[in-house]
């Protein structure tokens, strides 16, 4: 692939512009040969010695207004009172053609790459050099509230496809000169512009240099989304768990990036990547922070609760029904083994049948067209409900266990493929050994997220501890007027957030 | 070796967590009827002393784990053999509490399931985290000590109402006699295993503070095996106590509030087997880290999974029944450990001492 590549690039830098204009346009042309989008546009003005001149751009690529008025209509218009021959080129780029970027060039791969981005080239005869105007217009989805992160107090923008609107959103909530932004291309074919984004006081350059070798080492061919770089560059790719978070929100980016991470922008996607990620981000809503402090901290430790029930309830109750029944109360044990005295099979596989049509049924509500619902609602609740259990198939704790792990887990959607695969594991483990198979795996699960980094820092940071400064924002959101420092290692650089406690001491005295 | 970086605090979690590993399934003490909490409390003092002469050592050669020390001073072939004796009583630790690892869950969950299974698990995530390292460990058991003593002291609240005070009279009774014998029993499991920590503490970066993460780990550690002794005493009384093989447990299974909250003895399981993992991997990584001095292999990692699997197979062949494992655990363990625990260290720091003097006075006769 680098091979032709090379063979490619060198075919393009053979051929050279030279100074007549049918030459050049035949030679674009037959670069783009077989696209019918390349417009070719020729015309002469008699203001300027009625000298024949082109301008050449991709349709619909391109502003069309942009070329009709400050292009073509300033050319054919403008009378240039003093210009020879061999200034006219100058002359036109600097007196008459109306756009903020003109650039002149004769290296023949930046002026395909221009045409291919939705510039416009202008060719004039007598010249081997040719003129690249700005003009990048196309269309771009409008900046709408993601649908994937929904919030209910709090700013309701999201990113889009377009990366400068992106950055446009980001520094319009950031407005310092120290907001670095970094570009760079990735993929040979796509070549995607990619925007690396930081704070340069408060990011540690360890992680920058780190990230910028890691994006270095990148070889594909395309890049469509940020999932690709994310699993390209991210530690421990073979955990079940992302050591790179991703937001649709301007608001989350610019937060993280006030914490002193990095984000990671990329052309093509609403999805910005920030880094390094670590795990107590799972439970982190941008909400928590939009709400009262009190509010924030009962979410959060709703979804802590959540996500350990996500992960253990079905393995805990089937080690209880098959292992450890002297544990269940009598009452409960009673009405458990006369729901499931007529089910033929083992709690296992009960469970594990259970789980995978759920899944099924998730996966399926995602892909199916909308129209499609109602019938899988109706299907999916009467079947696996109803049915099911008065066909004795499946016994009612079972669809009780299924039910509460599945709403559960849809409490941080982000952490669904590490919930599936880890609820997985557990139940097997539980069926094996019982509740010690289940402690056995849980105890593997905390020594697999105590084992993990991401861009240096540990994935569990500061979870160990119980110092009261490391634990404000993680199971509870402590109020803003407490959060003095940043988290550290990854704010390392400024560790003050708040200048002084100015809220809690004026507390009631204000009013005198 | 390559060093790794743990802060005095995790050590001293892991410390802690190594000594109520197995010692709270299994109870100490028992010697001393009613008055075995007095011979705990004489056994941390025993300990003390013993615990100093450790840090001693390792503060003496700073930078320098036992098998290291052992070289240095004793020269390259005694230092080896000295090491191997070491090696061997890590290695057996390890399998000793393995076996009771398999033995608490085959007697009080899993009948009919081969011991082969749990232990299998189980020495497979020991040797995971014995290859992830000692800095991982340490994150590790600072975030779960926290929760297990949680757990514990929930478990000793909740027990509060089945107490019978007079379980623990008459104090004294039988005279000092045997509780100072239980007090050696009490000296040599668990607190004088702490020897074991000698092997791996000393190559270790920025580990200055022995003196600090031995004693308060042996305080804290102390502390919470008193109270569950305690606990246990005064819910279950000695006789029975004498009658059964894990008395934690029998005493937390008894817990019931409101016929609601009841048969919660899993809770004891959770802390036991989180603690005595972490005793069987630091057993392990002991003997991975001088294995590797004497074989001279740079990379102790390469070593774990054999090791960790003989490991598995000694717990295994090791007794025939669980009689046999409390025999051996409370009547001949503290005689076999005697020497592991106290003479060789004692002979150590005595060479140490004799080394490090005889050095500073080349060193200043060279300087002059």
């Amino acid at each position: 692939m680098g091979k032709s590549n090379n063979n490619e690039g060198n075919k393009l830098t053979e051929k050279c512009l030279n100074k007549r204009l049918q030459d050049n346009i035949n030679l674009i042309k037959s670069i783009f040969t077989k696209d019918d989008t390349l417009i070719v546009r020729e015309f002469n003005s008699e203001y300027q010695g009625s000298i024949m001149c082109a301008v050449i751009y991709i349709d619909s690529m391109v502003n069309t207004q942009v070329v009709n008025e400050n292009i073509i209509q300033a050319i054919m218009c403008t009378t240039l009172k003093e210009y020879t021959i061999n200034n006219l080129l100058k002359e036109l780029q600097n007196k008459v053609i109306r756009s903020n970027e003109v650039i002149r060039s004769s290296d023949m791969n930046r002026i395909t790459e221009a045409i291919i981005i939705g510039d416009t080239v202008f060719l004039l005869e007598g010249y081997n050099e040719a003129l690249i105007i700005t003009s990048e217009g196309w269309q771009t989805r409008a900046i709408e509230e993601p649908s994937a992160e929904m919030v209910i107090s709090g700013p309701r923008e999201g990113f889009t496809e377009s990366i400068m609107v992106n950055l446009t959103l980001i520094r319009r909530r950031l407005k310092t000169p120290d907001l670095k932004f970094e570009f760079k291309e990735i993929g040979e074919r796509s070549k995607t512009k990619i925007c690396i984004c930081y704070l340069q006081e408060l990011a540690s350059p360890k992680i920058i240099n780190e990230l910028f070798e890691r994006l270095a080492s990148i070889n594909i061919d395309g890049i469509l989304d940020s999932a690709y770089i994310e699993e390209l560059v991210q530690d421990s790719p073979y955990t079940p768990f992302r050591t790179i978070g991703s937001t649709e929100r301007p608001d989350v980016v610019a937060a993280k990036l006030l914490e002193g991470r990095i984000a990671v922008f990329v052309d093509g996607t609403p999805f910005v990547l920030t880094l390094p990620f670590v795990f107590i981000e799972y439970f982190q809503s941008n909400e928590d922070y939009y709400q009262n402090f009190l509010m924030g901290s009962i979410n959060r430790i709703i979804r802590i609760i959540g996500i350990l029930l996500t992960i253990s309830v079905p393995a805990i109750y089937v080690s209880l029904v098959t292992y450890h029944q002297e544990m269940i109360p009598s009452q409960l044990l009673l009405s458990i083994a006369a729901a499931r005295k007529d089910v033929p099979l083992p709690t296992i596989v009960e469970a594990i049948a259970m789980l995978f049509v759920f899944e099924v049924l998730r996966e399926s509500g995602a892909r199916m067209p909308t129209s499609m619902g109602q019938a899988i609602t109706i299907v999916g609740a009467l079947v696996l409900g109803q049915a099911a259990v008065e066909a004795r198939i499946i016994s009612a704790p079972m669809v009780i266990v299924v039910a509460l792990t599945g709403i559960t887990g849809l409490l941080i959607p982000k952490f669904k493929s590490a919930s599936i695969i880890i609820r997985f594991i557990f139940l097997i483990m539980a069926s094996i050994l019982g509740l010690y198979g289940y402690i056995f795996g849980f105890m593997g699960l905390l020594l697999m997220l105590f084992s993990m980094r991401s861009f240096g820092v540990p994935y569990m940071l500061t979870l160990n501890s119980l110092d009261p400064q490391e634990v404000k924002d993680t199971i509870i959101r402590a109020p803003w007027w407490y959060m003095h420092y940043r988290p550290h290692i990854i704010g390392a650089k400024n560790q003050f957030r708040l200048k002084s406690q100015n809220r809690r001491q004026n507390n009631g005295k204000n009013k005198v | 070796m390559e060093k790794e970086i743990v802060t005095n605090k995790q050590v001293i979690n892991i410390m802690t967590m190594f000594l109520i590993g197995s010692t709270l399934v299994l109870g100490v003490g028992s010697d001393a009827k009613q008055d075995s909490w007095i011979a705990i409390i004489i056994g941390i003092g025993y300990v003390i002393p013993t615990v100093l002469i450790y840090s001693r050592i390792l503060w003496l050669f700073p930078g320098k784990n036992l098998f290291q020390i052992l070289e240095r001073i004793m020269g390259k072939y005694v230092g080896k053999a000295v090491s191997l004796l070491f090696i061997w009583y890590a290695f057996h630790l390890g399998a000793l509490v393995t076996r009771n690892f398999s033995e608490f869950i085959n007697i009080v969950a899993l009948l009919e399931t081969p011991p082969l299974v749990p232990v299998l698990v189980l020495i497979m995530l020991c040797i995971w985290g014995v290859k992830e390292g000692i800095e991982v460990l340490g994150r590790w058991s600072q975030f779960v000590l926290p929760i297990l003593t949680t757990i514990l002291f929930i478990t000793v609240i909740l027990s509060f109402p089945l107490g019978d005070w007079t379980n623990i009279r008459p104090i004294m009774y039988n005279n000092l006699g045997p509780i100072l014998k239980a007090s050696y029993g009490v000296f040599s499991f668990p607190f004088a295993e702490t020897v074991i920590f000698m092997m791996i503490l000393g190559g270790l970066k920025g580990q200055k503070g022995y003196y600090k993460v031995y004693l308060k780990s042996i305080l804290l550690g102390g502390f919470i095996v008193l109270i569950i002794n305690l606990r246990n005493i005064v819910i279950l009384g000695y006789e029975f106590i004498d009658n059964i093989y894990f008395p934690s447990y029998a005493a937390v299974s008894l817990i019931n509030i409101g016929d609601f909250l009841q048969r919660i003895e899993i809770l004891v399981s959770v802390v036991f087997l989180f603690a005595g993992f972490i005793k069987i991997c630091i057993c392990l990584l002991a003997v991975c880290y001088g294995a590797a001095q004497v074989l001279n292999i740079t990379e102790y990692r390469i070593l774990v999974t054999p090791i960790g699997l003989m490991m598995m197979i000694l717990s295994l062949i090791i007794y025939d029944s669980m009689m046999e494992m409390q025999e051996w655990a409370f009547v001949y363990y503290k005689f076999y450990a005697f020497p592991f625990q106290v003479i060789l260290p004692l002979i150590i720091w005595m060479v140490c001492e004799i080394v490090v003097k005889q050095g500073n006075k080349k060193s200043i006769a060279k300087s002059t």
